[in-house]
C-alpha cells in the first residue's frame, strides 16, 4: 500500500496544526458557527443528533494492521469502543467531542491517516474495487490511479468550494464492485487495441433525490491525461453547476440539463486548451506510485493443500458454507479473497468494535500479508489469504463474531445510520436492518444472492436506489413509513429500482419483504438474480403480492 | 475598503465607479463589465490605469483580447461557499497570462486566503480590519500543496523532483 | 444509552396545549442540551424550562443571548408534552436526541 514520504507527512502535520488553531478560534468565539462549519466539514466533522461525528478517510478502502489498531485506540479513547464502516469505504465515529478532535487528528496523522474532505462541497474519498490487485477478473489495478487522484484532489485550491459534493470511483475489473455508474465521475480502466491503458470516463451518475446512471463522456482517455481531463470536468462543473438550489447542485443535474453532447463539448474544449498541463502523468510517475501496490511475495501452494482443505470442508459444513459464500477467486494460485462480514443477523450493519479491530489487525498480519480493506457494502476484505489457512482463519473469526457466512446474501444488508444517529434522517434504518437480517438469516442459502439496501432519508447514503430491494424511510406526519423499490443494481449493469407502491408502516416491512422474496422464488429461473427476474416478469407480480387485498 | 496586499494591510487607491459616474483622465478606477462592453473603444484609449470588476458568472476567456487594458481585475465571492471565482482566477493567470493585480472582493474568509492565492489572487478586500490583522499570518500557515498553482510556490511533485 | 425498543406512536397533534422548550448541541462536545433558564443548560430534558406557545419566541431569545462563544450551537424550539410535570419531547427525532439511539451499539465484544 502507499507509504507517505516526508512531503506527505509534513503536509498532514501542517494541516493538523491549522485545524487545531481553527478549533481554538471557534471555542474562543473568534469564528462563527457558519464559518467554522465550512472548516470542520473539510475535516469530516459533522454535528449529529447525539454528538459530533468524525468521518475518517480510508483512501480507496485500504487499511493496514497499524492503522486498524490506531482506529481501535481512537474508538476506546475518544468514542464508545466501536466504529462504523460506510458505503464510501470510510469509517465513522459517532460520539466525538469537538475539543478532542485536534488530538484525534494528530493521532491519525502519526499513522498516515486523516479526515480531510470526507465532507463538504469538495472532492471526497475516491473509492475503488475492494478486490483491487487480487481479483481473478482484473484488467489493471485501480489503486495507483486512486492514489494519484487522492493527492491531486486534496485541498485543491480551485475545487474546494464546488456547488456540491463530488465523488469519484474507479474499477479495473470485468465485474464492477465499486458502483462506478452512480458516481459524479466514474472510471473504468480499459485497454485500447494497442494494449495501452486508459479509462472509459463516465460523468453525472448519482443517487439521492434525483438518482441517475452516469453517461460515458469519453470512451477512452489515455492514462497520462487522467488529471488534466478530471480538471476539465471539474472546471466546467465549478463554473456552471447550479448554486441556487441545494437539491439541484450535483453535476448529474448539469449533465441532465445540458445533455451529454453539450457537456462533452464543454469539457473537451477546456481539455484541449490544457494540452501542456503540468498534470500530465509521465510513465515514471505512474510507475513510481504503482510500485507501492506491488503484490506481496505469495507462497506457492503445497501439493497437498487442496486435499487437506477439501477434507476440512467435507467434515465441517459450517466452514464449507462460509468458504462458498465469503471467498472469491484470487489471481495467485492457492489463494483466496476473504470477505469478513460485519452483518451478524440482528445487529447494526457495518459496526465493528475496538476488540474486533484489534483481532482483525492481527489476522491481517498472520493470514493476509498485513492488508485489510473496506468495501462499500460495509464489510471488510482480507485480500491475500492462503486457501490452506481458511479453516484456521474461519475459526479465529468465529470467536469474535466475524464469521457470518452471508456475503452478498439477504441478511448482508446495507443500511445508513438513520434517525438513530443522523440529523439528516427522516426515519430509522438500523432497527429495520436488524429485524430483517434476523428474520432472513435462516433462509439466506435458499434465497441466494440478494442485495437489500436501506436509507433513512432521500440522501440515500444506504444506496437504496441500487438495491435489488431498496427501502427508503420517510416521515408521514411524524410516523415512520418505508417506501420499497425493486430491481436496482449497482454493478456494471447498474439500474435504478422502481417504486412499487405506497410506503408501508414500520410494522409491515418484514411482511412486505417476505412477499417480494416469495414472488422472486416462485418466478425465478435457474441462476437468475433478483434484478433479472424483475426485468423479465415486470413489476406487476411484485405489486400484487404487496398491495393486493389479502 | 482596506486591502491585504504584499503581506500588509493597505488603503485601496482605486475608485470603483458606478456605470453613470464620469471617469476623469488619470483617475485610477474600475468599471463594471457592462460598462466596459458598452464603452470599450473609448475606455481602451483612455490614458491611466483601468480596472475591471468581473462578475463571477462571466467567462474570462471572452476577455482574452481585452486584458492588456487592465491593471486590476476584481473577482467576486458573493458568499464564501461560492467558488466560481477560483476558476476565473486560474484561467486569468495560467491560460490568459494576466499579470496585473487580481483582487478578491466580497465574502472572503481568513481560511480561504491560501486557496485564493494558489489560484493567482494577490490582493484581498478586508471586511473587518480588526480581524484582518491576523490575515498575513494565515498566508504563511502552510507551504506544502499537492497541485501546481499560480503563486510561484513549487508544488509537492516539483519538490519531490528537486529532492531527487 | 440504549433504551427499550421504541415503536412509532403517532404524536399528539401539535396544539397550543403542548409546551415549548429550547434545545441545541453543546459546542465543545456536541451533547444535546436543554435551556433550563437563568443562563443554564442541562443535558437532562426533564430539567428544561418549558413555556406556552405564546412565550416560545421570548424563551428562544433568552436562550440565544450572550457574548460569543455561546456554549450551545444554534439553539432552536421544540414541542414537548408534560409527563409528571416534566417536559418530554413530542417528536421521535427529539426523543432519540434526548434519550439516545433506539439500538444497542455494536457487538457485545
Amino acid at each position: 500500500m502507499y507509504r507517505y514520504d516526508e512531503f506527505d507527512r509534513r503536509f498532514l502535520e501542517e494541516r493538523v496544526a491549522q485545524y487545531r488553531d481553527q478549533v481554538r478560534r471557534r471555542l474562543a468565539g473568534q469564528l462563527s458557527e457558519d464559518e467554522f462549519r465550512l472548516l470542520r466539514l473539510m475535516n469530516g466533522l459533522y454535528l449529529q443528533l447525539h454528538a459530533y461525528m468524525l468521518r475518517i478517510a480510508i483512501p480507496y478502502g485500504t487499511l493496514s494492521p497499524e492503522k486498524l489498531r490506531r482506529l481501535a485506540r481512537i474508538a476506546r479513547r475518544y468514542d464508545r469502543g466501536y466504529g462504523h464502516f460506510t458505503t464510501r469505504q470510510n469509517i465513522q465515529f459517532n460520539w466525538i467531542k469537538l475539543e478532542e478532535t485536534p488530538d484525534i487528528l494528530a493521532e491519525l496523522a502519526e499513522i498516515e491517516m486523516h479526515s480531510i474532505q470526507t465532507s463538504g462541497n469538495c472532492i471526497r474519498n475516491t473509492t475503488a474495487d475492494p478486490f483491487a490487485g487480487v481479483a481473478a477478473d482484473e484488467i489493471e489495478d485501480p489503486r495507483p490511479y486512486c492514489e494519484i487522484i487522492r493527492q491531486w484532489s486534496t485541498l485543491h485550491p480551485e475545487f474546494s468550494f464546488l456547488p456540491r459534493k463530488f465523488k469519484i470511483a474507479v474499477s479495473g475489473a470485468a465485474e464492477d464492485r465499486a458502483a462506478v455508474r452512480v458516481h459524479d465521475i466514474g472510471l473504468y480502466i480499459r485497454r485500447n487495441e494497442a494494449g495501452e491503458v486508459g479509462f472509459e470516463v463516465l460523468v453525472g451518475g448519482g443517487l439521492g433525490r434525483t438518482p441517475i446512471i452516469g453517461k460515458t463522456i469519453r470512451p477512452f482517455l489515455p492514462e497520462a491525461q487522467l488529471l488534466p481531463y478530471l480538471e476539465a470536468i471539474l472546471r466546467v462543473y465549478n463554473a456552471f453547476g447550479r448554486r441556487d438550489n441545494l437539491y439541484k447542485s450535483r453535476i448529474k443535474i448539469l449533465v441532465q440539463a445540458l445533455g451529454i453532447e453539450k457537456m462533452r463539448d464543454a469539457v473537451e474544449t477546456e481539455f484541449a486548451a490544457m494540452s501542456e498541463s503540468p498534470l500530465t502523468l509521465p510513465d515514471e510517475t505512474i510507475a513510481a506510485i504503482a510500485a507501492h501496490f506491488a503484490p506481496p511475495a505469495y507462497d506457492a501452494p503445497a501439493a497437498e493443500d487442496e486435499a487437506v482443505l477439501g477434507l476440512a470442508l467435507a467434515t465441517t459444513p459450517a466452514l464449507a458454507r462460509w468458504v462458498e459464500r465469503n471467498t472469491a477467486p484470487h489471481r495467485a494460485p492457492g489463494h483466496a479473497i476473504v470477505t469478513v462480514s460485519l452483518k451478524p443477523p440482528g445487529r447494526p450493519p457495518g459496526d465493528c468494535s475496538a476488540t474486533q479491530m484489534e483481532l482483525l489487525a492481527e489476522l491481517a498480519e498472520t493470514y493476509s500479508h498485513g492488508e485489510i480493506r473496506v468495501t462499500y457494502e460495509q464489510n471488510l476484505v482480507l485480500p491475500h489469504v492462503r486457501r490452506s489457512d481458511l479453516p484456521e482463519l474461519w475459526r479465529r473469526l468465529g470467536e469474535a463474531g466475524l464469521a457470518t457466512a452471508n456475503a452478498g446474501l439477504a441478511s448482508d444488508i446495507i443500511a445508513c445510520p438513520g434517525l438513530d444517529y443522523c440529523s439528516l434522517a427522516n426515519a430509522r434504518s438500523i432497527p429495520i436492518a436488524e429485524r430483517l437480517s434476523r428474520h432472513l438469516a435462516a433462509r439466506d442459502h435458499e434465497i441466494g444472492k440478494l442485495h437489500i439496501k436501506i436509507s433513512g432519508c432521500i440522501n440515500a447514503c444506504g444506496h437504496h436506489h441500487v438495491g435489488h430491494i431498496g427501502i427508503l424511510g420517510v416521515d408521514k406526519n411524524g410516523v415512520e413509513f418505508y417506501q420499497i423499490t425493486v430491481g436496482g443494481s449497482a454493478n456494471e449493469n447498474a439500474a435504478l429500482g422502481a417504486i412499487i407502491g405506497p410506503a408501508v408502516p414500520s410494522a409491515e416491512v418484514t411482511r412486505a419483504i417476505d412477499a417480494l422474496i416469495e414472488v422472486y422464488l416462485r418466478l425465478r429461473r435457474q441462476g437468475e438474480l433478483f434484478p433479472e427476474t424483475c426485468r423479465r416478469v415486470g413489476l406487476a407480480p411484485f405489486k400484487e403480492a404487496l398491495y393486493a387485498p389479502a | 475598503m482596506p486591502l491585504l496586499k504584499d503581506g500588509r494591510i493597505v488603503e485601496d487607491p482605486w475608485r470603483h465607479l458606478d456605470d453613470a459616474e464620469s471617469l476623469p483622465d488619470g483617475q485610477v478606477a474600475t468599471v463594471s463589465l457592462r460598462r466596459w462592453t458598452a464603452e470599450r473603444e473609448a475606455l481602451s484609449r483612455r490614458p491611466g490605469r483601468l480596472g475591471l470588476r468581473l462578475p463571477n458568472d462571466a467567462s474570462p476567456l471572452a476577455l482574452a483580447d481585452d486584458l492588456a487594458s487592465f491593471d486590476l481585475v476584481t473577482l467576486a465571492f458573493p458568499r464564501f461557499t461560492d467558488g466560481r471565482a477560483y476558476s476565473q482566477a486560474r484561467l486569468l493567470r495560467a491560460r490568459l497570462g494576466f499579470r496585473g493585480e487580481l483582487r478578491a472582493t466580497g465574502n472572503v474568509l481568513r481560511d480561504q486566503l491560501l486557496f485564493m492565492r494558489r489560484c493567482g489572487i494577490d490582493a484581498f478586500e478586508v471586511g473587518d480590519r480588526a480581524l484582518a490583522e491576523d490575515w498575513p499570518r494565515a498566508l504563511r500557515e502552510l507551504d506544502l500543496f499537492y497541485q501546481p498553482a499560480e503563486d510561484g510556490h513549487p508544488w509537492i511533485a516539483r519538490q519531490r523532483a528537486l529532492a531527487g | 444509552m440504549a433504551h427499550a425498543q421504541k415503536t412509532s406512536t403517532p404524536p399528539a397533534a401539535a396544539s397550543p396545549e403542548t409546551r415549548r422548550i429550547v434545545t441545541g448541541n453543546r459546542l465543545r462536545d456536541g451533547v444535546p442540551v436543554y435551556f433550563a433558564g437563568d443562563g443554564r443548560w442541562s443535558s437532562v430534558v426533564a430539567e428544561a424550562r418549558h413555556v406556552a406557545a405564546a412565550e416560545a419566541d421570548a424563551l428562544l431569545a433568552e436562550a440565544q443571548a450572550g457574548v460569543p462563544p455561546h456554549p450551545v450551537v444554534a439553539p432552536y424550539l421544540i414541542e414537548a408534552v408534560l409527563r409528571d410535570h416534566h417536559p418530554h419531547p413530542l417528536s421521535l427525532r427529539e426523543e432519540i436526541r434526548a434519550f439516545g439511539p433506539t439500538v444497542q451499539a455494536a457487538p457485545a465484544l
